[in-house]
């Protein structure tokens, strides 16, 4: 590992510390861990101090591409990877990366997710196509300024990496609806700062769309129940959003 | 003018310091008011202490046992139940303490308009037995607890206000819990989610909502009340598989 190029592995935390250990033990290939917590309230800074490589920092949150941006910015090294706790690295991946760093032919990679849902790999319902950035050069990538989804801007060639990650976001259904009202609201206050006005069209079309959306044209009929699940919840989702947005022109909560 | 027969007021609380004082204000015109407490862990106690005659602790199993414990404290010849966030306003004092003055029933029911987005949906209102002459009521049924009274029944005809909305955030928190416990008990029972549940219990609740009762005539409120109501009778149905599958 000699000639190895720099890696810096950066993540952002609130209250992982179940998680963690072994999340940071799959990044053994990395040189340095930044993380940074937005003030959890369980262990995650003690649980993540115990691992020799990392440096902790902590900011308050306030919006995905901000956290990412800042934690980027504490890294030492021009090459990040920057991975969700409730992603898998495996060791195929891991060495593909060590691999693809001895020579990048690109200064940002791909690598394709396996979404888990209610304990089972979810094949379709929009999901197929689910691929992000997870390795690149930090001079030529930051994430952009949305609030929710946001999304890494590479300038520069990008590829895509061969092995898959599997992400298990489920823990429960209580925590995946959460995580949903959670990226709703957060849009909600996004379509607002734009000054976007709720519609009916928002409120009677809006839903439906998604719903039909996911469920047919993406296939999610062919994930079964899980997808008739995963239509209905990002529906809801998406109707709960225009009520937010309806709700911050009231001023009501 | 003979004596009018005495009320009791009972109040079932747990952690209700933002809303019960109101509450006991809102009842100060009855003889006795009895709180009947499942170990509040904030400041209720403290707060309603001045304002009442008995505190009973109770560990909380169901609504049910509460509210029959302290019934069988009540000294006053009619009792009134009522939740912490729930407001008796002026003009429904006077029409219960005139109706007491010569009650031609054994019970009354009253009428809650359902509080959402600062104000109330009149589309979602419900006529709830609250005052009954104490001989011989008793709540009955675990989770929907059922007032039963001896007699006769009418309906007052001013409202009570009742002010379950906090947020969005939490009365879909509060849906998604209580869709848990429903799906327990269908789970009890045996029964499986089918494609059928899936697609038509929340439709047919969301017609129920939206048109049957009036809601498409409270704007925006009454759709999301609505949406909320099938979103969790869907939850229901996703939480009923889950248990099937000894998931979370």
């Amino acid at each position: 590992m000699k000639n190895q190029t720099k890696i810096s592995a950066v993540i952002i935390t609130l209250n992982e510390q179940k998680a963690l250990p072994a999340f940071l033990e799959s990044l053994w290939f990395a040189h340095e861990i930044i993380v940074l917590d937005s003030y959890s309230t369980d262990n995650t800074v003690v649980v993540a101090k115990e691992n020799k490589k990392v440096k902790v920092f902590e900011r308050t949150f306030d919006d995905f591409s901000s956290q990412k941006n800042a934690a980027i910015s504490k890294a030492s090294h021009d090459w990040i990877v920057f991975f969700d706790p409730d992603e898998k690295i495996t060791k195929q991946l891991s060495q593909e990366i060590i691999n693809t760093l001895k020579d990048p032919k690109a200064i940002a990679y791909y690598v394709k997710r396996e979404f888990y849902f209610m304990g089972k790999k979810i094949k379709f319902s929009g999901l197929q196509n689910d691929h992000v950035i997870r390795l690149f050069n930090k001079n030529y990538c930051s994430y952009n300024q949305n609030l929710v989804h946001e999304v890494m801007q590479a300038n520069g060639g990008t590829a895509t990496l061969k092995n898959k990650l599997p992400h298990y976001s489920y823990s429960s259904f209580d925590n995946y609806t959460a995580k949903m009202h959670h990226y709703s609201a957060l849009k909600a206050k996004m379509l607002y700062k734009k000054g976007v006005q709720p519609k009916l069209y928002h409120f009677f079309f809006r839903p439906w769309w998604r719903f039909a959306n996911q469920y047919f044209f993406k296939l999610g009929i062919l994930d079964g129940k899980r997808g008739f699940i995963l239509a209905y919840v990002s529906a809801f989702s998406v109707f709960k959003r225009y009520v937010n947005l309806w709700l911050l022109y009231r001023n009501i909560k | 003018m003979h004596k009018a027969p005495t009320l009791t007021v009972i109040i079932p609380t747990f952690n209700e310091e933002g809303y019960i004082q109101d509450a006991l204000k809102s009842v100060a015109f009855a003889d006795e008011i009895i709180l009947i407490d499942s170990f509040s862990e904030d400041a209720t106690i403290s707060i309603a202490k001045p304002f009442v005659d008995n505190i009973i602790y109770r560990e909380f199993d169901n609504f049910s046992n509460q509210k029959n414990e302290a019934l069988k404290h009540a000294k006053g010849q009619w009792v009134l139940f009522l939740d912490a966030d729930e407001r008796v306003t002026q003009s429904l004092k006077k029409e219960i303490l005139q109706t007491l003055q010569n009650p031609t029933h054994s019970g009354y029911k009253i009428n809650f308009p359902h509080f959402y987005m600062n104000r109330f949906l009149y589309s979602h209102s419900d006529n709830v037995l609250r005052l009954v002459r104490k001989e011989g009521a008793y709540y009955q049924g675990e989770v929907h607890e059922k007032l039963i009274c001896k007699g006769s029944i009418g309906t007052l005809k001013n409202k009570m206000l009742h002010y379950t909305y906090k947020d969005l955030h939490s009365y879909i928190t509060k849906k998604e819990r209580y869709a848990w416990f429903q799906a327990k008990q269908l789970y009890a029972k045996g029964k499986r989610a089918t494609w059928l549940h899936f697609w038509l219990k929340p439709m047919f609740r969301f017609f129920k909502s939206y048109i049957i009762k009036g809601g498409y005539k409270d704007g925006i409120p009454g759709l999301t009340v609505a949406s909320v109501n099938a979103y969790g009778v869907f939850q229901r149905y996703v939480k009923l598989s889950l248990l099937h599958k000894s998931m979370k």
